[in-house]
């Protein structure tokens, strides 16, 4: 089929078409999401042991490292980081960012978090804190969390 | 009077100026697409949907890898200059990003010419993710800790880059049937 001027004439696609993709696609990402799911899975047996503990660190340094209180007892950590200090509270509702220098304050919206494999990262003030171990509540569980500028 | 001899240059060609039009072109919509991603909710901190990337996938399809590179570089520091963010931590992450995807982008090309744009997005979409991750690790928090949030933020990419590798399919049709006509 050729247009006036002799070109080869075009075949239009529509969008749902471009969105459905080719066997070559679809087998690209299914490997893909074979790897992420093994990447998972070790990750998530690798947190698992022990108890829940909050590990707190700047840089390559471990700053500070306590059991998640069962208690109603508030532990607060105050992280001396890049730009400052971060306050950070460990309860037994889990750890957060209470305070920190930071301009756009992601790690403080972040929350608290509780379960194996969470962590807050402060990207400006280069601390982050994370939870390894579990107890028998949430074993199964690694959260995606977040990490924040 | 004495006649001056004026060496006029001469002119670039034209198919050279509409390709200098095209990138032009193709980088203030990847910058316009980079500051309106920053400026929408994001599903969490650090994940973006990368739409910005699609420019980078079309320039590499029109115009080649050089473009795409200048492209991806371009668009980076030109939008964080309009976020406010050039030369902070989140600009080195994001030109670590944006560098990865590109340089993934141009590799399978030249390995595998009929590679479809979804396929190249996808991969692009892991190495932008990766390349963040590396370059956080690297730079600013040195905790392999960090790479915990890998893999759920990576099954999040692939969404992204199907997505975004079909919309660049879309539109490389369309402006593939503006060439021929």
């Amino acid at each position: 089929m050729t247009t006036k001027n002799n070109h080869p004439k075009a075949v239009t696609v529509s969008f749902r078409q471009c969105l459905q993709g080719t066997w070559a696609d679809r087998i690209l990402l299914f490997s893909l999401l074979l790897v992420i799911a093994f990447l998972w899975l070790q990750i998530s047996q690798t947190l698992n042991q022990g108890t829940p503990t909050a590990y707190i660190y700047h840089g390559n340094t471990l700053l500070a490292k306590y059991p998640l209180p069962d208690d109603q007892h508030i532990i607060h950590v105050a992280a001396q980081g890049e730009i400052g200090i971060s306050d950070i509270e460990i309860s037994k509702n889990g750890i957060r960012f209470d305070s920190s220098p930071c301009t756009t304050h992601h790690c403080i919206l972040a929350g608290s978090k509780r379960y194996a494999g969470s962590v807050i990262a402060c990207v400006p003030n280069h601390i982050m804190v994370v939870i390894r171990g579990s107890d028998k509540e949430n074993k199964e569980s690694i959260k995606f969390d977040a990490i924040s500028e | 009077m004495v006649k001056q001899k004026i060496n006029i240059p001469p002119r670039p060609p034209l198919a050279l100026l509409q390709q200098q039009a095209v990138w032009l072109s193709f980088v203030l919509l990847a910058i316009g697409l980079h500051v309106f991603e920053a400026a929408l909710p994001s599903l969490g901190p650090w994940f973006k949907f990368g739409v910005a990337n699609i420019m980078t996938l079309l320039a590499l399809m029109y115009l080649g890898a050089r473009a795409a590179f200048t492209l991806a570089i371009a668009r980076v520091i030109i939008g964080s200059m309009f976020i406010g963010t050039l030369f902070t931590p989140t600009f080195f992450i994001s030109l670590t990003g944006a560098l990865s995807a590109a340089t993934v982008m141009v590799i399978f090309y030249k390995l595998i010419p009929r590679i479809s744009l979804i396929s190249l997005s996808l991969l692009a979409a892991i190495a932008h993710m990766s390349g963040q991750f590396i370059a956080v690790e690297t730079w600013f928090i040195q905790q392999p800790a960090l790479y915990y949030l890998l893999p759920p933020l990576l099954s999040l990419s692939c969404i992204s880059g199907w997505i975004n590798g079909a919309i660049a399919t879309y539109i490389w049709q369309k402006l593939k049937m503006e060439r021929e006509q």
